[in-house]
């Protein structure tokens, strides 16, 4: 991994367009401010794991139990 | 042209029906080809990948199970499927399912917003404290009950 030393203020560039600022530093916490173009998805790391995994879980392993919850919506509607 | 898919079978798909993830899915990032697969009367479909038939996405519609959902979804996800007016996306919500019906649980999170007419998809994430991954689907029907 690479590790740059940035001040309050100071950015990095990767790419040439996306750019990444060092808003703020207050108690230990960073505030970022991202530039990058519309195509670029940005996620907090954990927010994105968590999707990730969630996906994973979701993989249908009986197709009995799509059908109780397909009878369940339905008899609930 | 035929697809070996584990929980259906041999099933004969459509080739106008596929839908594109350019990035895929968090998580099955190299699966970018499905289709969706309708099971019963509307209620319930499979997002069943195309590039590995083992694979499929259970997926409701959300306004049948959370009929006031509105997620604040970034304007850079419908620019990814090349935008357009709200009304020309679907939306869909993954579900787990569990053994026990009730404690299965729904993405709110991270609902697939699809092109209908392009048949691209992308799977957005909604920022905010509103909406979690796991929503159980019996506190779900017990909000839509009242």
């Amino acid at each position: 991994m690479l590790a740059l030393t940035r001040k309050k203020d100071e950015a990095i560039v990767i790419n040439g367009n996306i750019k990444i600022q060092i808003l703020d530093i207050i108690d230990g916490k960073v505030k970022l401010g991202i530039e990058a173009p519309k195509e670029v998805t940005i996620h907090r790391e954990e927010v994105y794991l968590e999707i990730k995994d969630s996906n994973k879980g979701s993989i249908i392993s009986k197709k009995e139990m799509a059908e109780q919850f397909a009878a369940l919506i339905r008899k609930e509607k | 042209m035929k697809l070996e898919t584990r929980q259906f079978g041999e099933i004969e798909v459509d080739e106008t029906t596929l839908i594109t993830f350019p990035e895929g899915i968090p998580g099955f990032e190299d699966l970018k080809q499905y289709t969706i697969l309708e099971e019963g009367d509307g209620v319930f479909y499979y997002l069943q990948s195309i590039e590995e038939g083992s694979i499929a996405f259970p997926i409701i519609n959300p306004y049948l199970i959370k009929p006031d959902y509105a997620p604040s979804i970034s304007e850079h996800y419908f620019q990814k499927l090349g935008g357009g007016e709200s009304s020309e996306f679907t939306l869909f919500l993954v579900t787990t399912l569990r053994e026990d019906v009730m404690a299965s649980t729904i993405n709110l999170q991270a609902p697939l917003l699809i092109h209908t007419e392009r048949k691209r998809g992308v799977q957005a994430i909604v920022e905010g404290e509103m909406y979690h991954s796991k929503h159980k689907v019996v506190d779900l029907l017990q909000e839509r009950g009242k």
